[in-house]
């Protein structure tokens, strides 16, 4: 029998399509429709990559003993961290939090590796953003700097931007200007109206002379960050005639030199773009619910990351609570969820990491699972397991369950809360 | 929840719904509710030379959902202003204006306050909105959905067809967990995101649907009337914070006038944040007060009631609505340095958050900060007047105690005029009022009035049957003389004891756990016929201008772990 699964909601990008359609035959998924080539590879290839055993010291061990001892670790440790939360729920991030208070740990989350620069740049001057719909509605112009959306996003264009038919464009493509600005030529970058290749590391300049160009200033050169001005004129044109415009921005403007300032000159040129016309700015958030975990956090600690509990109220410090910056300096133990710091972090981070003790909670075995004294498998959400989730402009979604998960796996949350009542235990 | 018996003794108890008025009065308490008996082994509370009061009802205070989050995010020092480490009982608090969820929890309940209503949420953030109710402990809640820039309504209003209009309405309460119609700025946030610019006046027209303010405004609140929902319209009126926009929010009201209130009340309109609409325009075109003209109206059409939006100078805070031109228009008007988010949503609404402080040494904020307290004392009947300062965006909460000091006090107004600029003697009429409200008149505006005006039967007073949300004040009416003394009003307004459901909440002016609140919420379609012929068009409208599905819309029962359905009561 296939029981067929409407409007499940895709857990693996930023975008969270909510309309794909999984077909389900004995517990096992074997169809996706709707589903883009990853969402296809992540529903169809789940129960690939490994047994969920639980781990102590690599050896095999029953779920009470590895929470037992993933307690005893946050407990003894003098500055804890816990990180990861970008791939899991609200409700797992929000037990997070606590658990991070209950053990003053340090808390942080996948985007100081991606787009904290966003977050700070917004406590500098704000944010003006809107929903993918009201893109889809009535944006006529869309630029895309620093993104690959056709690889790393790949239904973007037709559900919320370049592609799709909305109230102002109900002819689609058509109504619409598209402009790509990148270091490179990507599968991306072909499918706009003009594209704009810039030497690396210089998008902050380009930013300073398109404001320069809008306030009307002329500019000494020719050439800027290996861009003709002319063509930056024509932008400034394109912006100023166009009723609604929008820039979306990826890594390539977060984390290029100048990082958090590329995302300010960013926002600012969007803010002066409003003395025209609509404009608007929306980043394109990677994890499907990164975005949930700047959100959870700040509504609990009132900072979106790099937070400190050691004190027993949250404290705030990119740079010095940030994950990278604690593994590598000072953290004598971690407890990382949904993630995976030793594929990702810079050297010294993750040489730290094997000399304390780690642990890790994730569906999946890793390459944080081969340092890991405690790996504790868990369910995968939107596919095992229900929970909230954030999509890249902030609209919440519930993602689904379709198939059971094995026998004594425990959702995120729930596994948390078990770590917690240890934890309880132990400081009582 | 265990809540044990008791009964709390010897209080000043004042109970204006049941027309207490300062009475030595004993308070029995069983099964969470109020009685009139209880077992003789029943806790005795000593209650004697202190006020005692029903729970405050907060009636709009912007509490939960993306923009006060991200309020907090441009508010980084926020959380450095206040914080109190985690202890045995409670977790930390920390954040001043904009506060965690728990932390604004915590607060209320100080402040006496056991109701807490979020009046703002754009349908599609529902989730977001309930997730972080759900951290916001002890305070009962609910939220208004926005209904005054949504597609589907203009459609139902440019046809006319008001049964159309009340099945959606009704779905979109169930489907969000919604309790009333909040309008913001009808047709100006769709102006913005769509054609950057807004409405000037009621008469206006939207180009893509050929409708008008006026007539959102009268569709909604006829179909809230013969929907009977439990409260009437909550209207953020267009032309905010502009110079001269009393005209407006006249003409706001005056759409209404002939609309029927459903039986179950007298009002047809709630005007909210009263002060944020009602500045005058003097012959040099510059700001003055515009309290007297809509006091007058006030007080001679009883179909509308209002709060205050008390603005608080020199406390750094922050605007936040789904008035998306009204935040663009502060954010230039505040200069290049103002930080601004904007946020529209799809098919629905708009919004947007600037921080803000309101500088006593401005003359224009200085007169923000008379109209409050000057339409307040204008204001006949208390109970059509509530007191907010629309928390965060007027100031925060927390100052309710000095709010109250003016209201009570000639003596502390006069203070204060003497310390904020010379225009508000001018410019207003606040240094002639002599009114001086009394503790009656400021238990209704805090309490019992607006339990009444949001249809909480159970809430606001202290009859037998009320839930049990009693909040202790440690001041003696009889030995404190509140004129004289203002400054005991502002130290002796956050409660001594706070009883909620029945149980200890705050003990000699700490709190002691923490507990979940309810969820207030509609849950129910409209007429069979007529949802199912809404259903049909709505399902077209989501294919057609949302991102996401249909299917998608409606939030879980997982978002309101404690509900309390309230019935519509559709009148034929």
């Amino acid at each position: 029998m296939v029981e067929v699964y409407k409007d499940v909601v895709c857990t693996f990008c930023g975008c969270l399509c909510d309309d794909i359609e999984i077909h389900v035959e004995d517990n096992k998924i074997v169809k996706a429709v709707n589903s883009c080539a990853i969402s296809r590879a992540k529903f169809l290839g789940h129960e690939s990559n490994g047994e969920r055993q639980v781990l102590i010291d690599g050896k095999e061990a029953s779920l009470d003993e590895a929470i037992k001892k993933a307690a005893e670790i946050l407990v003894n440790a003098e500055n804890p961290l816990i990180y990861g939360l970008a791939s899991t729920s609200n409700e797992a991030i929000r037990k997070s939090m606590e658990l991070a208070e209950k053990v003053g740990a340090k808390i942080d989350n996948t985007s100081s590796v991606c787009h904290a620069p966003t977050l700070l740049a917004t406590q500098f001057v704000g944010d003006p953003k809107c929903t993918l719909g009201v893109i889809k509605n009535r944006a006529d112009l869309i630029i895309f700097w620093g993104c690959n959306p056709t690889q790393a996003h790949p239904r973007h264009f037709e559900r919320y931007s370049s592609n799709v038919k909305g109230y102002f464009t109900q002819n689609g493509r058509e109504d619409k200007k598209v402009v790509f600005i990148d270091v490179r030529e990507t599968r991306s970058t072909s499918k706009g109206d003009l594209f704009l290749k810039i030497e690396p590391g210089r998008d902050f300049e380009l930013m300073l002379a398109l404001r320069a160009l809008l306030r009307g200033k002329k500019l000494q050169k020719d050439v800027v960050a290996g861009v003709k001005v002319e063509d930056l004129e024509k932008i400034i044109d394109m912006c100023k005639n166009a009723k609604f415009g929008v820039i979306f921005f990826g890594l390539g403007l977060t984390m290029s030199r100048g990082k958090y300032l590329n995302i300010e000159c960013a926002i600012s040129f969007t803010r002066e773009l409003n003395n025209h016309t609509s404009f608007l700015i929306i980043p394109m958030r990677g994890h499907y619910n990164v975005t949930g975990a700047n959100s959870v956090m700040t509504w609990i600690s009132g900072y979106g990351y790099a937070v400190d509990y050691s004190r027993g109220y949250p404290r705030y410090s990119p740079g010095e609570f940030s994950a990278v910056d604690a593994l590598a300096e000072y953290c004598d133990a971690a407890l990382i969820i949904a993630s995976d710091p030793v594929a990702h972090f810079p050297k010294n981070a993750v040489k730290r990491m094997g000399d304390m003790p780690v642990v890790l909670i994730d569906p999946k075995p890793n390459c944080t699972s081969i340092v890991a004294n405690v790996y504790i498998p868990s369910l995968s959400v939107g596919i095992e397991t229900e929970g909230t989730a954030y999509r890249m402009d902030g609209v919440p979604l519930y993602t689904r369950k379709v198939v059971n998960g094995p026998d004594g796996v425990l959702s995120d949350e729930e596994i948390l809360e078990r770590i917690m009542e240890e934890v309880d235990k132990l400081q009582r | 929840m265990m809540a044990e018996s008791m009964i709390i003794k010897g209080g000043i108890v004042y109970d204006p719904l049941n027309g207490v008025k300062g009475e030595k009065t004993d308070i029995m308490i069983k099964d969470g509710v109020i009685v009139s008996e209880v077992p003789s082994d029943a806790k005795e509370v000593d209650a004697s030379g202190k006020i005692v009061a029903p729970g405050g009802v907060e009636m709009h205070a912007h509490v939960a959902g993306p923009k006060v989050n991200a309020g907090r995010t441009l508010l980084p020092g926020d959380f450095r202003r206040y914080y109190v480490p985690k202890t045995d009982s409670l977790r930390a608090l920390v954040g001043y204006a904009v506060p965690t969820n728990y932390t604004t929890g915590v607060k209320y309940t100080e402040l006496g306050f056991t109701t807490v209503f979020e009046p703002a949420m754009a349908p599609l953030d529902a989730r977001h909105t309930f997730e972080e109710l759900e951290d916001m402990p002890n305070a009962d809640k609910a939220v208004f959905p926005v209904f005054g820039n949504n597609w589907f309504v203009f459609d139902c209003v440019k046809d006319n067809d008001i049964e159309k209009l009340k099945a959606f309405i009704a779905w979109m309460m169930t489907e969000t967990k919604g309790y009333g119609i909040k309008i913001v700025n009808p047709c100006g946030a769709y102006m913005w995101a769509h054609h950057h610019s807004n409405v000037t006046s009621v008469d206006d027209v939207v180009p893509e649907y050929d409708v008008t303010p006026r007539q959102v405004l009268r569709g909604l609140a006829q179909a809230n009337e013969e929907l009977g929902l439990p409260h009437t319209i909550h209207v953020h009126a267009n032309m905010l914070g502009r110079v001269g926009n009393v005209s407006t929010t006249l003409d706001t009201l005056k759409c209404v006038e002939d609309i029927k209130p459903h039986p179950s009340r007298e009002q047809v309109i709630h005007l909210t944040h009263l002060q944020f609409n009602c500045f005058g325009e003097d012959e040099n075109h510059r700001i003055c007060s515009g309290a007297e003209d809509l006091a007058e109206y006030i007080n001679s059409h009883p179909q509308v009631s209002a709060d205050l939006g008390q603005v608080i100078v020199d406390v750094p805070t922050c605007t936040m609505t789904s008035d998306g031109p009204a935040e663009f228009f502060i954010h230039k008007a505040l200069g290049p340095k103002a930080k601004w988010i904007n946020g529209d949503v799809e098919a629905e609404c708009g919004g947007g958050i600037v921080p803000i402080t309101y500088r006593s040494n401005n003359p224009f904020n200085a007169i923000q900060w008379a109209i409050g307290i000057e339409t307040c004392l204008l204001v006949k009947d208390p109970w059509r007047v509530v007191i907010t300062t629309d928390h965060p965006n007027g100031g925060p909460a927390w100052y309710y105690p000095r709010v109250i000091s003016w209201l009570m006090s000639k003596k502390a107004r006069d203070k204060m005029i003497e310390t904020v600029h010379k225009s508000v003697q001018d410019k207003t009429s606040l240094v002639n009022l002599e009114r001086e409200y009394t503790w009656e008149e400021i238990l209704i505006c805090t309490r019992a009035g607006p339990a009444k005006l949001l249809g909480l039967k159970s809430k606001g007073h202290l009859g037998e049957g009320a839930h049990a949300d009693v909040a202790i004040y440690p001041i003696d009416p009889e030995k404190v003389d509140m004129a004289n003394q203002p400054e005991e009003i502002e130290k002796k307004l956050w409660a001594d004891m706070v009883i909620k459901d029945g149980k200890f909440l705050v003990k000699n002016g700490k709190t002691i756990t923490t507990e979940r609140g309810r969820t207030y919420l509609i849950n129910q379609y409209y007429k069979d016929e007529e949802h199912k012929r809404m259903l049909k068009d709505l399902k077209e409208h989501f294919q057609k201008w949302y991102s996401i599905t249909f299917n998608n819309y409606r939030i879980q029962d997982v978002f309101a772990p404690r509900p309390q359905t309230v019935s519509i009561n559709p009148i034929s």
